[in-house]
């Protein structure tokens, strides 16, 4: 699947997203309320790899939802609604219309790490995450996805994700960064801090996964600086069943079709004759 | 991340447009190809996406030409100091498959001819130059900026100098009376002129067009430049297109 927030807000980048060769498609989180986002500069390319963002949530509010649920129909692929309230109650309000819409899944943004009050702010205290995840899975039958970022309690967190109800863990969002320009002497974002995201972050990401996989043996979607099959295929044996591509479409629009190409050759070779047995895998003795 | 750069000069072109030259302090990290853009960082103000209206690898110089049109561009004109440039970035427009180019400028549109002249004589293409404005005072001497291009034509709508009427109907006029003359053209300007020559000219001629959108991360991340109803992102895929390709998007933004 794409990473949430590459593309994902408009009907017309589904049908991008869906010509890059993803299998699913996973939307921009949308809040209730449309969100102009910050003003620019909110992307750079960093010199020493990954990118740096803070877009600021930017989306037409949940209204919009439909357009996206019935363009990713159109195209016959599944979709993942990602949305991002402050509190348990516009989350609900959100998965409800997300399930009314006919999404295939929902995907809770408890990981956004430059948004006050939303992401990250509420996914790094187990408890909330509890109590949120309860009151969305008992709200909507369809399944509820948890994406979680790096924090010092994401274990904990992912375990109690789990426990309220979710159907599976997205590991990890970008992780809170900063760029100052020498020149200047200003940060560059007009959000000064953002989300690192890209190949710096992968060790990161791919430690996260095997510490809840080993915990809890999770149906984990893995995402955190994926760019090739190599990257996908240790995330899968961290314990990801699926992975997610963000900042590598920017620079590969093929991203997907090579990294599919590549884990089917590595399934192979590694004598097996499903990828899924692999899954999980680095945690044999 | 972002080049940085210093001012090396600005002037005053007409009662509408400037001409600033930066001086880039940390190279581009490619030469560009005409028609591609990049995005100036105003520290502290804002990003904005500009065509490169001249560059001068020898020199580390890149130049834009812009109008006043909000805070980002009024700051461009106004600031001192260091900045950043972002690009070069979209996919641009590569000359070399033609021999002779016929551009066509509407307003501020005019930006991308200098190099675009450069660039094509050096490779022996020509490139011939239509450019409307509203009024004559907007105009400017378009051989002293872009001293490389062949054939110059100037339409006003007030009628105070050259042909008098839009860039449009004097590409028309340009196109009928010289058949054959010119293997494409490239157009840059509003949505309602691009729509225009996208349907009265792609019959004689090859058209490219070149439309304006909303710009925001530049890197194709944002989505913001997504020219709807197609899934056309402006800074990735573009900004230069065939008709086709964006015919729907220039209807709707011709309407509004």
């Amino acid at each position: 699947m794409n990473a949430s927030g590459i593309l994902g807000s408009e009907p017309e980048h589904v049908n991008i997203l869906v010509e890059a060769g993803f299998s699913a498609i996973v939307t921009k989180t949308f809040t209730l309320e449309p969100r102009e986002g910050y003003p620019p500069p909110i992307l750079v390319k960093l010199e020493s790899g990954g990118y740096l963002n803070a877009v600021g949530l930017a989306n037409r509010g949940a209204r919009y939802i439909p357009l996206l649920v019935e363009r990713a129909k159109a195209c016959g692929k599944p979709i993942v609604v990602s949305i991002g309230g402050r509190n348990a109650k516009e989350f609900t309000e959100l998965a409800i219309i997300v399930e009314e819409a006919g999404a295939t899944a929902v995907e809770l943004n408890l990981s956004c790490p430059h948004v006050k009050g939303h992401g990250l702010d509420l996914g790094s205290d187990p408890s909330l995450v509890y109590e949120l995840v309860k009151e969305v899975a008992s709200a909507i039958k369809i399944p509820v996805i948890v994406k979680l970022g790096l924090s010092d309690r994401v274990v904990d967190s992912s375990g109690r994700a789990l426990e309220a109800g979710a159907k599976a863990l997205t590991l990890i969002n970008a992780i809170r960064a900063m760029a100052i320009d020498v020149y200047s002497a200003k940060p560059v974002l007009s959000n000064r801090q953002g989300g690192l995201s890209g190949p710096p972050i992968k060790p990161i990401a791919v430690r996260v996964v095997f510490d809840v996989y080993r915990e809890y043996k999770a149906e984990i979607v893995g995402c955190g600086g994926i760019s090739s099959w190599k990257d996908a295929a240790e995330f899968i044996l961290a314990g990801a069943k699926a992975v997610q591509v963000g900042s590598a479409l920017l620079g590969n629009r093929n991203v997907a079709n090579e990294i599919v190409k590549g884990l089917e050759s590595w399934t192979s070779l590694l004598g097996y004759s499903r990828l899924a047995e692999l899954v999980g895998m680095a945690h044999k003795d | 991340m972002f080049r940085v750069a210093e001012k090396a000069g600005i002037r005053r072109l007409s009662s509408k447009y400037y001409y600033v030259e930066f001086k880039l302090i940390e190279p581009l990290n490619a030469d560009p190809l005409p028609l591609q853009f990049v995005n100036v960082w105003i520290p502290g103000v804002d990003e904005v996406p500009m065509s490169i209206a001249q560059y001068k690898g020898g020199e580390n110089s890149i130049s834009i030409i812009f109008k006043v049109v909000g805070e980002g561009t009024k700051a461009l004109k106004d600031v001192e100091g260091f900045f950043g440039i972002k690009g070069p970035l979209g996919k641009g427009f590569d000359p070399r498959h033609y021999d002779k180019v016929l551009f066509i400028g509407g307003g501020v549109g005019i930006a991308p001819l200098p190099y675009l002249a450069r660039y094509a004589s050096q490779y022996g293409v020509v490139v011939d130059a239509a450019w409307g404005v509203r009024g004559s005072d907007m105009l400017f001497n378009l051989k002293e900026v872009a001293n490389d291009v062949n054939e110059i034509y100037y339409a006003t709508e007030d009628c105070g100098t050259g042909f008098c009427g839009t860039a449009t109907q004097l590409a028309i006029k340009l196109v009928a009376e010289n058949k054959a003359r010119w293997d494409v053209v490239l157009a840059v300007g509003p949505g309602a002129m691009l729509r225009d020559l996208c349907r009265l000219l792609s019959s004689s001629v090859n058209v490219y067009v070149s439309p304006e959108a909303m710009v925001k991360c530049g890197l194709g991340a944002c989505g913001s430049c997504v020219l709807k109803p197609h899934p056309k992102l402006l800074c990735v895929d573009g900004p230069v297109f065939e008709c086709a390709e964006v015919i729907d998007y220039l209807e709707h933004v011709a309407r509004n």
